[in-house]
């Protein structure tokens, strides 16, 4: 065999092999040599790589135990045995409540005093969201909250909409920009909806995503905040929905779309919804996903190939569906199946949640 | 009659020379996903033998095999899908030849899949294994290298991940 001349590579092409690398990879490959570090470290190099996977998909599982601590989940070659792993913030104390979301890799979450941290749980670096000045008083009032990225200005928003619990004309529309560490009012929603309780926004197409009923005749919608111009839109639910009971309804994103899941308990059916080209009625697609015994209904996660996909099942199991076959599979974590409440899902990435700062975002991480 | 003249008349053939003497003779239509060769045919250079002073038999064979592969005549998108497996396949020292070659040749695609292949191949792998495949001495003093480890935990988790039991 000949001899590698691996030496002698141009030394864009390292560079282009390196920015495929996983950002694990990269964090390792650092104490390769002093010029592999120079690579690695570059804030260039570090928003490269970033807009290279930025288009990949969510292959992570983020999670608040019982115990109120994050954990992570990985899935390795085997679906059916992943590896959990506990995440250690020294400064923070523990006391987790609820994961809201996740964009490029940086997740918000909150905890038992609802201070909200953006963070990075690969690169364990964090950053708190002060608290708004006008933020609603947290005892009566109901809200949703919502995390995404705004391509335009490259920065991140934590998107709350807020009201008093019997005031169902104002809700309240605040926008806190990562990169700039200001809130902002953004007025009250202008539609009359109403907002679900404690949900958490569905990020698609650089819009954040709810669902909600509309006056006079409760019919069903789903209403978007555009990240960039930051106004509202109205998408259209499946025709067939219309009617429906509205209640049992999920609105999720998977593999880049808006879903939506309607769960029949009762007979143990579930019309999984797809909207294939965004903000296009007639792209709706139905399927069906039958014999499973359900109590709640269940959530897609993220597809871990092209067929199988992780399901949460009843709020608290996760398995794998293999959408080809129709079968599914309870899976495992760490050898053992374990209750996984307030799950979502996440990449992995070397953003820092420390946008706009001395990192601008693409410092080391 | 005309079919038969035209088909004889657009076929022109090309020779190439590796750096170790070897000479292919290839269709120029296969031959000038090469963007180099490309410019040479077009730069009037073709008519003599063109010689690869860079690339070595063994990965011209490569190449020229990838090449009549992804041709526009020949092969299926299927075909195309599993010889681009199989090729990928080859160890990572001939797949880095080949990279070598390629960005040599200009050739985008095989330089795209031998990139994407290397990094699946050593995204796994140590360090300490990285330094060996790129023929890397580490400038690092142990200390350096230890503040570098410590600076990314995270990234020297993954394999001592946990299991919850």
């Amino acid at each position: 065999m000949a001899m590698s001349k691996a030496e002698y590579l141009p030394q864009e092409i390292i560079i282009d092999i390196l920015s495929r690398l996983p950002a694990k990879a990269i964090g390792q490959f650092r104490c390769v040599s002093k010029q592999w570090l120079n690579f690695l470290s570059d804030p260039q190099f570090i928003k490269f790589h970033h807009t290279i996977h930025s288009h990949k998909e969510d292959a992570k599982l983020i999670f608040v135990s019982s115990s109120a601590a994050l954990h992570t989940i990985t899935f390795n070659q085997n679906p059916h045995n992943a590896i959990s792993r506990n995440l250690n913030f020294p400064q923070l104390s523990h006391n987790w409540v609820k994961v809201v979301g996740s964009s490029n890799g940086l997740v918000l979450v909150e905890n038992a005093e609802n201070i909200k941290y953006l963070i990075n749980p690969t690169t364990l670096k964090y950053h708190r969201i002060p608290n708004f000045h006008l933020a609603l008083p947290v005892p009566g009032i109901f809200s949703m909250c919502g995390l995404g990225y705004d391509f335009a200005s490259d920065d991140y928003k934590v998107v709350t909409l807020s009201r008093y619990k019997r005031d169902l004309d104002n809700i309240f529309v605040d926008v806190y920009s990562v990169r700039m560490g200001l809130w902002r009012r953004h007025g009250k929603l202008p539609v009359d909806h109403g907002v679900p309780i404690g949900g958490s926004g569905v990020l698609v197409n650089g819009a954040l995503h709810w669902l909600a009923r509309k006056s006079p005749y409760y019919s069903s919608v789903i209403v978007a905040f555009d990240l960039n111009d930051e106004t509202f839109l109205e998408l259209p639910v499946p025709n067939a929905l219309d009617d429906n009971n509205f209640v049992l309804c999920d609105l999720v994103a998977f593999r880049g779309c808006l879903c939506m899941l309607l769960n029949d308990t009762e007979e143990n059916k579930i019309e999984f919804w797809m909207m294939k080209k965004y903000g296009v009625e007639e792209s709706w697609t139905k399927r069906r996903i039958a014999g499973l015994d359900l109590v709640h209904g269940l959530v897609p996660f993220c597809s871990i190939s092209d067929d199988d996909v992780v399901l949460n099942v009843d709020r608290e199991k996760l398995i794998v569906y293999n959408m080809k076959e129709d079968l599914w599979r309870d899976m495992k974590v760490g050898g053992i199946t374990a209750k996984f409440e307030r799950t979502r899902s996440f990449m992995e990435s070397l953003v820092s949640p420390m946008l706009g700062k001395d990192t601008d975002g693409y410092g080391i991480a | 009659m005309a079919e038969a003249s035209s088909s004889i008349t657009e076929k022109f053939f090309l020779t190439l020379k590796s750096s170790d003497g070897d000479e292919f003779v290839l269709e120029e239509s296969i031959a000038i996903q090469s963007i180099t060769i490309k410019n040479m045919v077009e730069d009037g250079c073709s008519s003599s033998v063109i010689p690869l002073s860079k690339v070595d038999t063994e990965t011209l064979i490569k190449v020229i095999e990838y090449m009549k592969m992804h041709s526009s005549t020949s092969s299926n998108e299927e075909e195309i899908e599993n010889f681009d497996k199989k090729f990928v396949s080859n160890s990572i020292n001939t797949i880095l030849n080949i990279l070598e070659a390629a960005n040599f040749l200009d050739i985008n695609n095989l330089l795209e899949l031998c990139a994407e292949a290397v990094a699946n191949r050593i995204k796994n792998k140590t360090p300490e294994a990285v330094r060996k495949i790129f023929n890397i001495t580490s400038d690092f003093t142990p200390e350096e290298e230890a503040e570098i480890r410590n600076e990314t935990p995270w990234a020297f988790e993954g394999n001592l991940d946990h299991s919850l039991d």
